[in-house]
């Protein structure tokens, strides 16, 4: 620290002046290894199980099973079997886009009538990309939690 | 031109000119940035960096990052633990590539692993069997290859999917 006393003014009175450059050595420094080190971007992980153990999904059983199938052209799928068997199709939405908005009504609407139904089954195409599969992975476990990849 | 620099030289003494950068503006701005790095710098053993050339799809997930055997799908390979296993030609086996025989090198990696953990596990009663296996996969993958990984995932027991996603917003 480089402390001055000033010699103009009133008697007794000091000017200090700090010496930073020093402190921005420190801090360049500092700046430099952290921008090397840190990363940006934000990772998180969407969960999923294999068919054959499933995930938990407590201890009842579900009287029916809910199957996602993601189609080429931005089509869903969506099978029940067990007590009841039906179909339901959502094609793309207007823009031609996968349409998540119907996809998530309809599993509300499922969810609505056998409230212990928490899982779901999720197989696709084979050329379907993964970043559609993901979408619909992550638009279905807002309403049934445990998902569950198939297909395989 | 030589002689206006004669003539702009000041000689020391009477007339010098005494420049000091002021550096305290530039100290605040570092302060800030220091600080905004700080805040934003997140210290994790875990290393998920996707490699290179890897886009990860976008979605909302609440789970954050965790120990688990990592497998990678990208357009020329699949990795194991940063390992190129199977080499890729545009998601797809290579032309010429025997698909059984790159099965083989997947399931032998899969199989490997499983026991370093079973052993690791036998040793040290901290250590349990794990089924949990991250997978950073491009988003352009077809999802034939990435079925292929997960049924040989599971055949070995690992059976618990963590797929690696970027949080929507970054």
């Amino acid at each position: 620290m480089n402390v001055s006393s000033g010699s103009g003014g009133r008697a007794g009175s000091q000017d200090f002046e700090l010496n930073i450059a020093p402190i921005i050595d420190c801090i360049t420094v500092l700046i430099a290894f952290i921008m090397i080190s840190t990363s940006f971007i934000s990772i998180g992980l969407l969960d999923a199980g294999a068919p054959a153990i499933g995930t938990e999904t407590g201890d009842s059983i579900p009287l029916v099973n809910v199957e996602l199938e993601v189609l080429e052209g931005n089509r869903y799928l969506i099978k029940l079997s067990g007590q009841v068997t039906s179909e339901s199709r959502i094609s793309a939405n207007t823009d031609g886009k996968w349409n998540t908005e119907e996809l998530v009504s309809k599993l509300n609407q499922i969810k609505t009538q056998w409230k212990n139904v928490d899982s779901i089954t999720i197989s696709a195409e084979d050329g379907v990309p993964y970043k559609d599969i993901i979408v619909a992975m992550d638009s279905s476990r807002r309403v049934l939690p445990a998902v569950v990849l198939g297909g395989f | 031109m030589q002689r206006s620099r004669r003539k702009n030289k000041k000689k020391p003494g009477r007339g010098s000119i005494d420049v000091s950068l002021n550096i305290t503006p530039m100290a605040d701005i570092f302060t800030i940035l220091l600080v905004f790095l700080i805040k934003t710098y997140t210290t994790s053993s875990i290393n998920l960096n996707p490699s290179q050339g890897v886009r990860l799809p976008v979605a909302n997930a609440a789970e954050s990052q965790m120990e688990a055997l990592k497998v990678e799908i990208s357009s020329n390979a699949i990795s194991i633990e940063n390992q190129a296993v199977v080499e890729l030609t545009d998601y797809k086996l290579p032309y010429g590539e025997n698909p059984e025989q790159a099965l083989k090198n997947l399931s032998s990696q899969f199989e490997m692993a499983r026991k370093r953990q079973d052993l690791i596990s036998s040793s040290n009663d901290d250590v349990k069997q794990d089924s949990k296996v991250l997978i950073l996969s491009d988003q352009d993958t077809p999802y034939s290859m990435v079925k292929l990984v997960l049924g040989t995932a599971a055949m070995h027991g690992y059976t618990d999917f963590k797929m690696a996603i970027l949080r929507e917003g970054q």
